[in-house]
């Protein structure tokens, strides 16, 4: 089948060799590998920014006609001040022709980039500086949103969050994902909010394609990780098959734009620590240099960037009028090795989603009282936001419910390997609204970038 | 020893070309060539450099990168256009079905500029019916 723009417009490409070289270059990228092995990504004519920008590293797209015929068919252009990670960035020289393309890495509180994740011709695919490219891709910079995928392709999509909308990057709470279900015995068929312990549980999870092709042996792979808000690829642990549920599951098709429910796989998580986050990746394989894969992983355990990767780190307390709750999660750093960056910050948001009324007046919330102790020394306060306050991190309110209370712990110095626990109490009002959910977002952040989370929803009953 | 043997030593590794390496399509490949000092010293010396291109293209053919045949083209191109069918066109042939993202798309323009068929002067890329519509015309 041909690849298109969403206009049916063809995109002439090939693949111009298979073959890989390393490049010393330190911005060079790299594809971690199921085992923890590393490939880099270096220089080879098998693709090139326009084939990594729009076609998962699939193929060399020849002519940059064809990628201002993608610009103009499935993107829309992005102001300067409102870019956001995953956005297209485009080059073009002073004849006003389009000469590199790549995608914004990191961004500043301005809503600039300050980071691309960019293919170099043949040369290695690296990690820049928006104005560090060779001067032959010209100094003129605009930004874009694609907002359609490709025809002719296939787009495994795990939602991320209830408001992931399938765009490159998903904002938080990335770790939210609606997609990942879970049935506690006695097993009904219907997903349950919280996992029994010490039992088998069946998980799967929902796959939609996002695209008009097929995508054929695709495998589901199942893993379970401690609570943490940052979780680095080793902390990811495959959940173990049992007879007649492997883990990876599969293999199946998702035809093109459907969604599927997954094979499951038997759960048994232990309640200490309290087992509640899952991951699920939907792949055909596992290899970033096979351009027949209609939909090759192109950021594998990273959450946020990966369509096919989804995360359910999400712990709901059923909560009765005056009680206390107390949970123990871990925060740590989400790297194998961690890049420079300056300390983090702990990021606390309250969000309240009241129970909508049917007659009369919207009900008012009743903040709880929230605790938060980072490493059993550095407690955290949250301070009443006015209004529904406006968060230039979350720009869309996503967050579940609307903001009502926030704090930030700062300068968090975190090692690597070391996990740091975070002790979170929540104490709800005795007039709180019965029916209404508060949600605790505990969310890392390094820069600008949100690196991990994990969100508490007390149900108010 | 051919006249220009160093300068064309030097074309046979690709990042000895300034950015050339960097280059996403023809067009900007062919912006890197322009402000190479190498393939411009190439360029004035103008029709004297033939024979030696000829004699790369006979001695390396196929086997030199594909950013290194996409200079000797546009050298061509530059300086002899109307010597491109001879020395191109056989070349062109045999890449035909195995070939990298820039050779064919220089020589296809030279190719089609001499047979006055339709050309895209900026961007300069053709579609597989395109380089054998220009083929044709040149036995």
């Amino acid at each position: 089948m041909p690849i298109e723009t969403a206009a049916g417009v063809p995109i002439n490409c090939g693949v111009y060799g298979t073959t890989v070289t390393h490049d010393a270059d330190p911005r060079t990228c790299s594809y971690t590998h199921f085992d923890l092995s590393s490939e880099q990504l270096g220089r080879t004519q098998r693709y090139n920014c326009w084939g990594f920008t729009f076609l998962p590293r699939r193929y060399w797209i020849d002519s940059s006609t064809d990628v201002d015929n993608i610009i103009r068919d499935n993107c829309v252009p992005v102001a300067a001040g409102a870019v956001r990670l995953g956005d297209v960035v485009r080059y073009r020289d002073e004849n006003d022709v389009t000469t590199h393309t790549g995608r914004v890495w990191e961004t500043d509180a301005a809503g600039n980039a300050t980071l691309i994740r960019s293919k170099w011709g043949p040369w290695a695919e690296y990690l820049h500086l928006p104005a560090d490219v060779p001067p032959i891709y010209g100094t003129n910079r605009a930004y874009f949103r694609q907002m359609l995928p490709l025809r002719g392709v296939a787009d495994l999509w795990i939602k991320d969050s209830p408001g992931d909308d399938g765009g490159q990057h998903s904002p938080a709470p990335w770790w939210t994902s609606p997609d990942i279900l879970l049935d506690a015995p006695p097993h009904d068929g219907v997903p349950d909010a919280s996992p029994a312990f010490g039992q088998p549980n069946r998980v799967w999870t929902r796959i939609a394609n996002r695209c008009n092709v097929a995508a054929t042996n695709v495998y589901v792979r199942y893993y379970w990780a401690d609570p943490s808000a940052g979780l680095p690829a080793s902390a990811w642990n495959l959940i173990p098959g049992t007879p007649g549920h492997p883990n990876p599951a599969g293999p199946f098709t998702v035809p093109a734009n459907a969604t599927i429910d997954a094979p499951y796989v038997e759960w048994t998580p232990s309640a200490a620590p309290a087992h509640q986050c899952l991951l699920a990746v939907a792949c055909i394989n596992d290899d970033p240099r096979d351009s027949a894969n209609p939909d090759p992983l192109v950021f594998p355990f990273d959450v946020p960037w990966e369509n096919a990767i989804g995360q359910r780190n999400v712990h709901i307390v059923p909560a009765k009028l005056g009680t206390v709750h107390r949970i123990e999660i871990f925060t740590m750093l989400p790297w194998q090795r961690k890049p420079k960056l300056p300390p983090g910050e702990l990021l606390v948001v309250l969000a309240h989603s009241p129970r909508v009324p049917l007659l009369g007046q919207p009900m008012r919330h009743v903040t709880p009282r929230i605790g938060v102790t980072f490493d059993g020394k550095r407690a955290l306060k949250l301070k009443p936001m006015r209004s529904a306050t406006a968060m230039p991190e979350f720009p869309e309110r996503r967050l579940l419910g609307t903001p009502v209370a926030a704090g930030t712990l700062a300068d968090l110095v975190l090692s690597m390997g070391r996990r740091y626990p975070l002790a979170v109490e929540i104490t709800v009002p005795r007039n709180a609204r019965v029916g209404s959910t508060y949600y605790l977002h505990l969310m890392q952040r390094f820069g600008r970038t949100i690196t991990g989370g994990y969100t508490v929803a007390a149900v108010v009953e | 020893m051919p006249k220009f043997q160093k300068h064309l030593q030097r074309l046979r590794k690709p990042e000895a070309i300034r950015d050339a390496v960097f280059a996403s399509s023809p067009y900007v490949l062919r912006r890197a060539f322009s402000t190479d000092p190498t393939v411009q010293q190439l360029v004035q010396a103008g029709p004297d450099v033939v024979a030696d291109i000829e004699k790369e293209l006979a001695d390396g053919g196929e086997q030199l990168p594909d950013i290194t045949l996409a200079c000797l083209a546009y050298v061509l191109w530059q300086i002899a256009p109307d010597r491109g069918p001879a020395l191109l066109a056989p070349l062109l042939r045999r890449m035909l079905d195995e070939h990298g993202p820039f050779f064919v798309h220089f020589a296809t323009h030279l190719l089609r500029q001499q047979a006055r068929l339709p050309v895209r002067p900026l961007e300069m890329v053709y579609r597989r019916d395109e380089m054998t519509e220009a083929l044709r015309r040149f036995g």
